[in-house]
């Protein structure tokens, strides 16, 4: 799986971030889907420089987008309930690879939080019932 | 309301037919009456015009006759069904023409 | 094209055939019957064209970008956009499923004369347990092809003999011969019904479900046009029966009992229990595409792993969506909510959010990241652009068309 993941783009190879990055299905070393792209994250650095150094997931970053105080609201119900407790998970930008229409993530996403809904309901509650598998 | 009058008569004949089962045309034939009934206690609190007190008389006509096909229905009596539900056209026709002459005014 | 082919294209014709009737469909097709006699039988000729041209185009955007159309709209137009048809079509969903497992209650009630709400959760349980342990394809095929007995309309309505002339001068666009606020209400109810949101979502979800790709672009073609085309021609048998058997006594539809009628008309006692039957196979075929696709959204809008043809263990936050679906859209039955006021409604809102679903699909269905070669041609693209503005008048005309006509 390690040797079918991208190389990473040429110097001087533009990304269109919001268009092609932002809202794309996430996609991990082993071709799970593993979320979309909530957010982007850019640092100014001392020189000048904006470099964008990750990419974020979660839902209350997503409806930030829509509604700050609505995103700040899930975020507090996320912290109360949650299984990411309302975290918002940074993907370093090194990781990332845009192949057009998904963006592949240099990662085995089980092992993050990306799934940890996944995994909780699979075993709280999934795995109880017959016929589940 | 009209078209209440019509679904109980048509039931009413498949019913006698065989067509239908007794369940059905119950459910039917109840819920004809009982729109016929909320349909004459509407009328009756409108202003008493005569059209208005003819529908009345018309529609409790209706809910009563529906009501006793209903229990000679719920008695598997084919005869009597058949009976009380040749009637129902004519209430039908009189309802149609007094709802026509409303519209028309 | 060879044998498995073939076989696959009339597997999808018969499918098409079998599940195009819905609670909707049928109740919307009997009220313009029972109310119009032929006169609306023009609007579902209109519907039927742009539901072809539709699901082709969404089956065609699956099988060659592997992306749901869900999922696309979000990624082309951003989640800010996105959140509002979503929220949209979960009202609708709620809405419509629990109108879909009405329509079962309401065929068990007519075969076994126990009342509607005491079989809501039994058909709950029957409509989840098949989700649960069934796979896309046996779900897919083996309702639709048990919908077939839906054809009895069709038989029903050449049995009465029809007008033919009647019957034809019906293709043709008219205005209301009376009752005008009614006429309108029902025609953009029937366009409502046809021109679903959910065909959109899951046509493109289920195409991903069986791997289509590029090579399977003809068969999407003619499972559109085929099996689209002769499913509505047993909506049209709807309309046609309803129209010879209920609008002479002048019985208009307000509860689905009367619509029983329609097949007692030409068939007598056996219509009444093809009627049950056929009103109990489609709306549980449609609860099953209800279900699945709301799971399919909330998966899609989200990025989650997604897919009826997996085991629940391995897509454990799409199965608990459509679990939450189904339970929440059962109570509107268990309170006792008239199945077919509850269809009627959702069929007007679904019209108002239209615009929303349908206007996304022509710059998708241009994007060549998305579709390649494979982009609209200028037919395709004039057809949504009519589309698109057909629902924005829908949109604007169907709460007030529900309160004057409704």
């Amino acid at each position: 799986m390690a040797d079918d993941f991208p190389e990473p783009p040429e110097n001087g190879t533009r990304l269109r971030l919001v268009r092609d990055v932002l809202d794309s299905q996430m996609v991990d070393r082993k071709q799970c889907q593993s979320g979309k792209v909530d957010g982007i994250v850019a640092e100014l650095r001392d020189d000048g420089r904006l470099v964008i150094t990750a990419i974020e997931n979660g839902l209350p970053e997503a409806v930030r987008r829509v509604s700050p105080r609505v995103g700040d609201w899930i975020a507090a119900l996320g912290r109360r309930w949650g299984v990411r407790k309302g975290e918002v998970y940074r993907i370093p930008f090194a990781r990332v690879r845009n192949t057009g229409i998904d963006v592949r993530i240099d990662l085995d996403a089980a092992a993050t939080p990306l799934l940890a809904w996944e995994r909780w309901l699979r075993e709280h509650v999934v795995r109880r019932i017959p016929g589940a598998g | 309301m009209v078209s209440w009058a019509a679904t109980a008569e048509m039931v009413a004949q498949r019913w006698t037919a065989g067509d239908v089962p007794t369940a059905y045309a119950h459910n039917t034939l109840t819920k004809g009456a009982q729109e016929a009934r909320r349909a004459a206690a509407k009328l009756g609190q409108a202003p008493a015009a005569p059209v208005a007190r003819e529908a009345q008389a018309r529609y409790a006509e209706l809910a009563v006759r529906l009501a006793r096909i209903d229990a000679v229905i719920a008695d598997d009596d084919g005869r009597a069904a058949a009976g009380l539900a040749a009637g129902l056209p004519a209430i039908r026709l009189k309802l149609d023409r007094l709802q026509s002459g409303c519209q028309a005014r | 094209m060879k044998a498995g082919k073939v076989l696959q294209v009339a597997l999808g014709v018969l499918t098409s055939i079998g599940g195009f009737l819905d609670v909707g469909a049928i109740a919307t097709a009997a009220d313009a019957g029972a109310s119009f006699r032929f006169e609306l039988l023009w609007v579902v000729l209109v519907g039927t064209i742009c539901v072809i041209f539709l699901v082709e185009m969404a089956g065609r955007l699956a099988a060659v970008s592997k992306h749901s159309y869900a999922d696309a709209v979000r990624e082309r137009f951003g989640f800010q956009f996105y959140v509002w048809p979503i929220l949209a079509e979960f009202v609708v969903d709620f809405l419509v499923l629990g109108a879909e497992i009405g329509g079962v209650c309401i065929a068990l009630q007519l075969l076994t004369g126990v009342a509607f709400q005491w079989w809501a959760i039994p058909v709950a349980l029957a409509i989840w347990l098949t989700a649960w342990l069934g796979t896309f394809d046996f779900i897919e095929n083996s309702v639709a092809l048990l919908g077939l007995v839906t054809l009895a309309f069709v038989a029903g309505a050449v049995v009465l003999h029809p007008p033919w002339g009647e019957v034809a001068k019906g293709f043709i666009p008219s205005g209301a011969p009376h009752e005008p606020a009614h006429y309108w209400f029902i025609a953009v109810s029937i366009m409502g019904a046809l021109i679903s949101p959910y065909l959109l979502y899951f046509y493109s979800s289920g195409a991903i479900e069986d791997g289509w790709g590029e090579k399977d672009l003809t068969m999407n073609r003619l499972v559109a046009g085929v099996g689209m085309g002769f499913g509505s021609l047993v909506q049209m048998g709807v309309l046609m029966t309803a129209a010879m058997v209920l609008a002479p006594h002048g019985i208009r539809v307000d509860q689905y009992g009367q619509i029983a009628l329609t097949l007692v008309g030409p068939f007598g006692e056996w219509g009444y229990y093809l009627f049950a039957v056929s009103l109990g196979i489609t709306c549980f075929g449609a609860c099953m595409e209800q279900a699945l696709e709301t799971g399919f959204i909330v998966s899609q809008a989200l990025g989650w792993n997604w897919g009826e043809s997996k085991r629940p263990v391995e897509a454990a936050r799409f199965t608990m969506a459509y679990t939450l679906s189904i339970a929440a859209s059962t109570l509107l039955m268990v309170v006792g909510i008239d199945p077919l006021k509850l269809t009627l409604f959702s069929m007007a809102l679904t019209a108002v959010m239209l615009p929303l679903v349908v206007t996304p699909l022509l710059v998708i269905m241009n994007d060549r990241h998305y579709l390649g070669e494979h982009t609209n041609g200028w037919l395709a693209n004039g057809v949504v652009g009519l589309i698109i503005g057909l629902t924005f008048v829908m949109a604007l005309v169907a709460i007030p068309l529900e309160y004057l006509g409704g």
